[in-house]
């Protein structure tokens, strides 16, 4: 299949002096068919270095590879190769419309996939066909795609979110915080749907997350962000047991882990 | 390209119309609609020859049983020319609104497909625009148009436009702001199937709803043009001419204005109303009858549960029974059902549970927070002392400053908890200057104290600013230093890190941790992040539905020795940092099945 | 430094705050350091200013191609059909019709300065003197208005939020939104004849007609001041509702002060902004209402020559009014920025 490559990327929001570095200078390789975590705080630009890579924000220089061909381009080229590269977004109640039906959802993505690809657009029945497969894929019930997106729970959303995306035939499967937005109990079959499907369909994936123990579960190499900066980037055992950099150190210290108490108990008669 | 079917859930609708009717001003509003639509249509043919008729005998008489309302000037019926008028005044009222309506919304929209700088461009000319009111466009375009209907409509009609243009382009901007617009665009859906697919199906109900609005407007503003002698000429008229000719007249018979007067005005309500309605059945308004709530629902006589004891007499909190109800869609609905707990002197208890559990509530109605039509029911609520249960308000206020200064709440958004047109020192201050002497100069040192105490660099200076000049790590602090101006007995925080990075967690932790050692507070710590409070409390309630399911110490569950299967399953579907990743995730759903099994 | 308070992108609203390692501080933009130098006003009263003028700029282009582009020939539309082609030339070289549309533009603006706007077509005079010799009566009832307005509406407002807030007192609630909902969707004009009928046909309390002494200015300015004091009260409702929702209102009760401190000291406060909003947007709203008023009332002010101007299609006479009643807006406009630059600190540091 196919790597995704984030080379000298820059990213400024806004100009002059009120210019925010959102993203500065990174540069890092999503090797074909690995899941490459990204872990950072809010205002790290992790979301933004995915949010660009689908045309969502624009780069104030340097580039998105994928297989060498530039995703930057706003010729036709380049919508083809962005075509490639799909997104599932973090918040599952804001990420379908609530006045379309979850079959109308997904077909629409098959629609402007076929569309896109200069293939002759196939029959309502066949699309009909596509999108119960795709449901059965994230194992939803074909039923489902006559119900709104208001009969659904948050992880069912974000399985519908998924096959949507995946009605793209991505090779490349950006996630944004995807279980984020969820509860605990719902985030595991998020997660293992996840992993079920990059097993099946090979995708390459760029996993956004601030929860180290998900990014640990999903992810085979993980990129460290810290504003703005790639601060560390490798495989996700050896980032998440030795850490490198003191941002990582201290982005992990932060984390709570089950069963340690989460500081040294303060005492009596600290210096006020 | 086959066609998407883009309406919206047409059942639901149709009950949500039918429901609206049945309330009193829907009905109201779709009576008075009918009503109106049928006299446009019908009177000009019933009595449309019968009111032009000139009659000298009966020159401006009184009401009488022939003329129910009197007669006008040239002896013709006041009744029936109001009726026939209806046509006139709801005609060209609905014309200004069709034309104003449809090019605002075509211009409105316009910014989402043109390039950024026209579009740019256009919302500014119709920003400006908005700001003038509609009498100098009115003003302006008559000049255009020249006097008589053709012109007012016109002239009316492109009043509105700037109205709708900017409705539309600031709901067009939300709606592009939502990610399922972001998908559309990521899966290469072209602007214009956006636009007609996603946007407009979005906005349409507001914009029906305003349509609506806007027509009650025009049509007042219609007869108030023709009033003033430059929309309608005669021989035509509307309800306006009719009263500036009945005006004249107003001393010899009132009802010759006064009639048409109020049927201008009931057709403008009438359309208000239908608005309102249709604003309600398409859209946000909870529908909350009255009268189907007069029977709030017994507590269910079940068995007393396991804590169902007295309340212990050395715990800071001791909460027997407690039942949260709110009214929803005409029924009761009972989120905390039956929750009885002790917190210790000193202790920290952790409540975790999915949202919807129940677990903000319990904290709200233990520190009587609950507000009306909220209701909440409980065998003991003891405080330091003092049950509340039961209380009335003006009880409960009588206990205001035992409250205030030994309970403190550390709530959840720190970004919507300040008030943010309230310097931060100042209401850091405020618990202290309620309960605690009212002496302002000591009230702020004290807050200039706490904010030092918790960690505010340069106190002073901070205390003076507004909470949006904070970031929310700093809020959060301010909030936990807000808590601090008595001594607290008790520390309820609920979720109050949810909205912070991990390391900006950390330190607000370490805050409310340093803070309860230093003045032997009790926590109740409310999160959805098990590790957070099994790290930071000694004690875990699990909430499942409304209900606690299992009181069980913090070491104790992380050893895995629950019991309920909802928390056995929920401890299993949290990935640590030693999960097993060759396995898939063990989910609730698999453990509740095993369970039932 | 405003910049990095408030309009940072929603990625990083903590971008500068992060702060490591137990118990640092975290740092945000030390504000009042830099903005010292220069007065906060100063810049923005400049920027005000400078908008200002950008609008009335062009407004008076507006008002100047208004007239250029109708049909017809200004000089004979002065004149009357029965005007000689002599006659036409000499009033087109007295209008300065010959000259280039940029010269005639320049020299629209050198009349503007002299407090020159033309002829009235109808009856010669210069507009000029017609609207100052009418503005002063539509004003005297248009503030007394405004004053009633904010005066009634703003407290009506708010204690009928108070008292039915969260469906509380469901009878109350259902008479103030008939009632006002009512009063808001009557036409000035509807009202106009209401109050006629009931204060001085039925019981002659008031005079109906013309201004003389206090009593006559009562009708004109209930007619006036009714249906968007009525507005005005269900605005400030629902901004009240709103804010006695809000988290911080919570987090007020949960210091158990009396419902009084909690109104004025926490939700006071808060209404301010878009109470001010919407009261700008009403006192637009006024100028068209004067025009039915007076028309009603007899009332010596603008509203016969705004009519009379259409009418007549007297466009110097549509021209001035346009001018003046713009720019009155336009400066209505500027004191609601103005006091809710005063009032809020949030558009006041931001914006500042």
């Amino acid at each position: 299949m196919t790597s995704l490559e984030f080379r000298n990327l820059v990213v400024d929001f806004g100009r002059g002096p009120k210019t925010v570095h959102a993203v500065k200078n990174v540069s890092f390789i999503v090797p074909q068919g690995s899941t490459v975590g990204v872990l950072g705080e809010s205002g790290s630009g992790k979301s933004t270095i995915a949010r660009v890579a689908v045309g969502l924000e624009h780069a104030t220089s340097g580039e998105i590879l994928l297989d060498g061909h530039s995703l930057l381009q706003s010729n036709r080229a380049g919508r083809m190769h962005r075509r490639q590269v799909q997104m599932v977004f973090q918040d599952p109640y804001s990420s379908l419309n609530p006045r379309m039906t979850i079959g109308d959802s997904i077909a629409e993505g098959l629609h402007a996939s076929y569309r896109k690809s200069k293939q002759r657009v196939p029959s309502r029945r066949q699309i009909e066909a596509e999108t119960q497969e795709l449901l059965s894929l994230v194992g939803l019930d074909s039923s489902y795609a006559a119900h709104y997106p208001r009969r659904l729970s948050g992880g069912q959303r974000q399985r519908v979110a998924l096959a949507r995306a995946l009605g793209a035939k991505p090779s490349v499967l950006l996630a944004d915080e995807i279980t984020s937005a969820l509860d605990v109990s719902v985030q595991g079959t998020v997660l293992n749907l996840f992993r079920k499907l990059q097993s099946e369909l090979g995708f390459t994936a760029l996993f956004i997350s601030h929860n180290l123990a998900v990014v640990r579960y999903v992810c085979d190499y993980v990129a460290v962000m810290d504003k703005g900066d790639l601060v560390e980037f490798g495989p996700v055992d050896e980032i998440l047991t030795a850490p490198k950099h003191p941002s990582t150190r201290a982005l992990i210290e932060a984390v709570p882990e089950m069963g340690k108490p989460l500081f040294v108990p303060a005492h009596r008669g600290v210096a006020r | 390209m086959t066609i998407l079917t883009t309406v919206a859930p047409a059942t639901r609708r149709i009950r949500s119309f039918v429901h609206q009717m049945r309330t009193p001003a829907g009905a109201i509003a779709a009576i008075g609609t009918v009503l109106l639509v049928g006299l446009a249509i019908f009177a000009p043919v019933l009595w449309g020859a019968e009111a032009a008729e000139v009659n000298v005998d009966v020159i401006a008489r009184g009401p009488s049983a022939e003329h129910l309302l009197g007669t006008d000037s040239a002896g013709r019926d006041i009744l029936l020319r109001t009726l026939v008028a209806a046509r006139t005044s709801l005609m060209y009222g609905m014309l200004a609104t069709l034309i104003g309506v449809t090019l605002g919304v075509i211009v409105g929209c316009l910014p989402s497909i043109l390039p950024p700088w026209i579009g740019r461009l256009v919302t500014a000319v119709v920003n400006m625009l908005v700001a003038f009111p509609a009498l100098l466009l009115i003003l302006f375009l008559a000049v255009f148009f020249g006097q008589g209907a053709t012109g007012a409509v016109f002239a009316l009609g492109l009043a509105i436009v700037p109205n709708i243009a900017r409705l539309c382009q600031t709901m067009t901007a939300s709606v592009v702001g939502r990610d399922f617009v972001s998908a559309a665009k990521v899966l290469g859906v072209p602007r214009t199937a956006i636009l007609f697919r996603h946007i407009i199906p979005s906005i349409a109900d507001v914009i029906v709803v305003n349509a609506t609005m806007a027509a009650a407007s025009s049509l007042t503003a219609m007869a108030g043009l023709s009033f003033l002698g430059i929309g309608l000429q005669a021989p035509a008229y509307d309800w306006g001419r009719l009263l500036s000719e009945g005006l004249a007249r107003m001393y010899v018979s009132p009802a010759a204005a006064l009639t048409p007067a109020i049927a201008v005005t009931l057709a403008g309500i009438v359309l208000t109303m239908l608005g309102d309605t249709i604003g309600r059945a398409v859209g946000v308004t909870p529908v909350i009858s009255m009268r189907k709530l007069a029977g709030l629902p017994t507590r269910s006589a079940k068995p007393e549960p396991d804590r169902g004891e007295a309340p212990h007499p050395e715990a800071v909190l001791s909460v027997r029974d407690l039942h949260v109800s709110f009214p929803a869609l005409g029924k009761w609905v009972t989120p905390v059902r039956g929750v009885s707990f002790d917190i210790a002197r000193g202790e920290r208890v952790g409540i975790v549970g999915e949202s919807g559990s129940g677990k903000s509530l319990t904290a709200l109605a233990v520190a009587q927070l609950i507000e009306y039509p909220g209701r909440v029911e409980a065998d003991a609520i003891v405080f330091d002392g003092v049950d509340y249960a039961g209380m009335s308000e003006r009880e409960v206020t009588s206990h205001a400053a035992d409250l205030g200064l030994k309970m403190s709440m550390v709530f959840q958004d720190p970004m919507s908890s300040l008030n943010p047109s309230l310097r931060v020192g100042p209401q850091v201050a405020e618990t202290a200057l309620l309960h605690g002497g009212g002496i302002r100069t000591q009230a702020s040192n004290q807050a200039t104290d706490r904010l030092a105490e918790v960690g505010i660099q340069n106190p002073k200076m901070r205390a003076r600013q507004y909470p949006f000049q904070f970031s929310g790590g700093m809020r959060q602090r301010a909030m936990i230093a807000m808590g601090l101006m008595g001594t607290p007995k008790l520390i309820i925080a609920d979720e109050p890190t949810t909205a912070l990075d991990a390391t900006v967690q950390r330190t607000v932790m370490q805050v409310l941790d340093r803070v309860a050692v230093e003045h032997g507070s009790a926590v109740m710590f409310i999160s959805h992040d098990i590790a957070l409070v099994t790290g930071f409390c000694e004690r875990v309630l699990v909430m499942y539905h409304g209900e606690i399911v299992e009181d069980i110490s913090s070491a104790d569950l992380v050893e895995g020795s629950a019991v309920h299967p909802y928390t056995k399953a929920l401890m299993a579907s949290i990935p640590t940092l030693t999960t097993d990743r060759s396995r898939p995730m063990a989910t609730v759903a698999d453990f509740m099945k095993e369970d039932k099994a | 430094m405003k910049n990095m308070i408030s309009s940072a992108p929603p990625d990083s609203p903590d971008a500068v705050a992060v702060s490591e390692g137990p118990l640092q501080v975290d740092v945000v933009a030390q504000p009042a350091t830099k903005a010292a130098n220069t007065n906060p006003w100063v810049s923005y009263l400049t920027r005000r200013l400078i908008r200002l003028v950008i609008s009335v700029v062009v407004l008076v282009t507006a008002a100047y191609l208004m007239v250029r582009l109708l049909p017809g020939d200004p000089a004979r539309l002065s004149l009357g059909p029965e005007a000689t082609a002599e006659q036409i030339a000499v009033r087109r070289a007295e209008l300065g019709l010959d000259a280039s549309v940029v010269t005639q533009y320049f020299h629209f603006w050198e009349n503007l300065f002299h407090g020159d706007l033309g002829k009235s077509y109808s009856t010669r005079l210069p507009v000029f003197d017609v609207i100052t010799q009418r503005l002063p009566a539509t004003l005297e009832i248009s503030v007394m208005s405004i004053i009633v307005i904010l005066l009634v509406g703003i407290p009506l407002g708010m204690a009928m939020g108070e008292a039915t807030r969260g469906g509380r007192n469901r009878w109350l609630d259902a008479i103030f939104s008939s009632v006002t909902g009512f009063l808001t969707v009557a036409p000035v004009f509807v009202i106009a004849a209401i109050s006629i009928y009931m204060f001085a046909i039925s019981s002659p309390v008031f005079p109906v007609a013309g201004r003389s002494g206090p009593s006559s200015y009562v009708l004109p300015v209930l007619a006036l001041s009714l249906s968007s004091t009525c507005a005005l009260a269900r605005i400030v409702r629902a901004e009240t509702f709103n804010v006695l929702e809000a988290d911080y209102v919570r987090t007020a009760r949960a210091k158990r002060m009396r419902k009084a401190r909690l109104f004025f000291h926490h939700v006071l406060p808060n209404l301010v902004t878009p109470t001010l909003t919407f009261a700008g947007l009403l006192f637009g709203g006024l100028i068209a209402g004067s025009v039915f008023v007076e028309t009603v009332f007899a009332w010596p002010g603008m509203g016969p020559v705004v009519v009379g101007s259409i009418t007549n299609r007297d466009y110097p006479l549509v021209q001035g009014i346009v001018l003046v009643y713009g720019v009155l807006i336009l400066l209505i406009n500027l004191v609601v920025d103005l006091l809710i630059a005063a009032f809020d600190p949030r558009s006041r540091i931001t914006k500042l």
